[in-house]
Parts: structure tokens; sequence; C-alpha cells
């Protein structure tokens, strides 16, 4: 896959890494996330996906955009970064054990630091593939530069014990 | 009444009560009562859902009894043990492992890096469940926590 130069910096509190976005595999959500950039939140660690942490949009930062590529086996690997939309609806019940940020539409980054669940297997478990355009969306768009920082990776490890740490997404 | 665990949470001084289910994981609740009082670490799963676990000392190693793999209830506890190089490639599966596990709420899975996994089920949470449950939903946002466990 041809990438071109775009990069984003992701300072997860104050340890940084860069990655390379996917303009061509994935050139809408390329766009859509570049443009509303810098983006800055508390970022969460994931407690489904394995090694991933999560910044979630918000306000006028919430993106909703159309499904852009087929979502298969391994579609998730170490370092990747998507984008994920799931309206509200999807959610039964008041999904309690997430608290009020999940029981809304859910706009927002995941950055897999490390192996996703099953080895990205997840994210083609068929109950969660996206089956109607605008309700569940799961678009590849970016994959952190190699070799993916130590520090970088530890850091994120450390939203388990310490809780939410500032993250900013912004140009580079 | 049988046997029953008090476990807490330690800053936060909560605690919930949980039944043994010595009729049937006689072998599991036997263990992990000669093992307590137990001071450790909880820390949220990131496989699994809403779910805690804590490291124990690896010399408790237990063979299956009791096994659940699927659908736990909010408030089972259960008993893990991993060998090493248990999950294929995995790198954070490498190492041995014995956890205690706690589920908080509906929809979760016992799961590793690979896939799901077959935990001991021993004991559920019988008293004290919503402030518990509220301190276990709140390590999403506010990291790891020190809990003792200990006979009731």
């Amino acid at each position: 896959m041809k990438r071109t130069a775009r990069r984003i910096l992701l300072d997860l509190d104050g340890t940084r890494a860069t990655a390379t976005l996917y303009d061509e595999f994935a050139p809408k959500t390329c766009e859509a996330a570049w443009d509303i950039l810098p983006v800055t939140g508390r970022a969460i660690h994931a407690n489904w996906s394995g090694r991933e942490i999560m910044l979630h949009l918000e306000g006028e930062k919430i993106l909703r955009l159309p499904q852009e590529m087929k979502v298969r086996s391994n579609f998730v690997t170490e370092g990747d970064i998507t984008y994920f939309y799931r309206a509200s609806q999807m959610s039964r019940g008041k999904q309690l054990a997430y608290s009020a940020q999940f029981q809304r539409e859910l706009s927002e980054f995941a950055i897999f630091y490390g192996s996703p669940a099953g080895e990205g297997l997840s994210a083609y478990d068929p109950a969660r593939t996206p089956y109607k355009e605008g309700v569940h969306v799961l678009n590849k768009f970016a994959t952190i530069d190699r070799p993916i920082p130590e520090e970088f990776r530890l850091k994120c490890e450390t939203l388990r014990h310490e809780g939410l740490k500032p993250l900013t997404v912004s140009r580079y | 009444m049988g046997r029953r665990l008090k476990l807490t949470f330690v800053k936060e001084k909560v605690s919930a009560f949980a039944d043994l289910l010595d009729d049937d994981a006689r072998m599991t609740c036997q263990a992990v009562w000669k093992a307590l009082p137990i001071r450790t670490k909880a820390i949220h799963d990131i496989w699994s859902g809403p779910q805690l676990l804590m490291h124990l000392n690896p010399m408790i190693k237990l063979p299956a009894e009791n096994l659940l793999t699927y659908i736990p209830a909010a408030g089972d506890i259960f008993y893990y043990y991993r060998p090493r190089h248990y999950f294929r490639g995995a790198p954070y599966g490498l190492a041995e492992a014995t956890e205690i596990g706690i589920t908080y709420d509906r929809d979760s899975r016992p799961q590793g890096p690979r896939g799901p996994k077959a935990v001991n089920l021993f004991a559920t949470l019988s008293e004290g469940k919503v402030a518990f449950t509220k301190v276990c939903r709140n390590m999403i946002y506010e990291g790891s926590k020190g809990m003792k466990i200990e006979r009731a």
C-alpha cells in the first residue's frame, strides 16, 4: 500500500508517537480526521479489544462517516489506528458497565498499541460487522510509525493502573 | 449458611460478600480458602468486558473444575491458571499466571489475548453488590485498586 506523507502526532500525557495516514486506503476518513485536528481529550483503555486506547470525539469534533472498507479477519493489527462509530441504538439497555459516555452515540479514534483481541478477529465478529450504513462503522485510517516507541506503549499500559490520561492528536 | 468471602476495596472501604460454591467446586474453594487473607491489586480486564482480575501467587496451581467459558452472571467469581506459553505466540501469554476474576455486569466473557478461556467458577457475590459494582465500574476511569479478600 502506497502511503502519502501526511502524518499525525499522538501525545499521550507527554509521551509521543507519530503515525502515517492511509490516505490511499481510506481517503474520506483520513480527510475528515485531518480536518478536525488537533483533537484533545482523555484517553480511556479498552476493556474488550486488548491493547487499545480510545479517544472519544465530542461536540463539534464528532465524525459521522460512512463505512469505507470491508472489515475482515485480522483487519486490525498492532499499531493500527481506526475510526469507530456506533449509533446510540446499537447499545442494548443502559450499558452501565461503560458509564454515561457509552450510552450515547459513540465516535472515536482507537489506537492499538499492542495486539488486539483475538489477533484482530473480534473486528470480524459477524454480530459487530457493519450491516447498515451509519449505524456501526469501522475504518482503519492510520498506523503508528515503526518502531512503536516503547515509552509510548508503556504509557498506554499505565492507563490500566492510573486511569484516564490526556491525549492530543494533531497534524505532524 | 456456607462459607463466605469478604472482598474489600481497601482505599474505598467498600466491601461485598460472596458465597463459596463448595458443592460444585470443592477443590478450588478449599485452595482459595486456605490462601486467605489475600491482599492484592485488582485491575480491570482488557479482553473480557466488565470484569476484574487479581493476580495470585503462581504456586496455587489447580486443575479444571466447575468450568465456565461463556456467559458468566454478574457477581461470578472464578479462578484461572495459565501455564507458560499457554497462548500461541501471544507476547502477553508467555508467562505463567494465576488469577481470580470477578464479573460485575452482563456481557462479559472470560477471554485472553487469543480468545475465550475456561475458568473455575467457585463463588458468587451475594451481598453488597451495588456499591461494589460501582467501584468496579469506576476502575475503567480511575485505574487499578487495592483489594483484600478474607474469610467472612
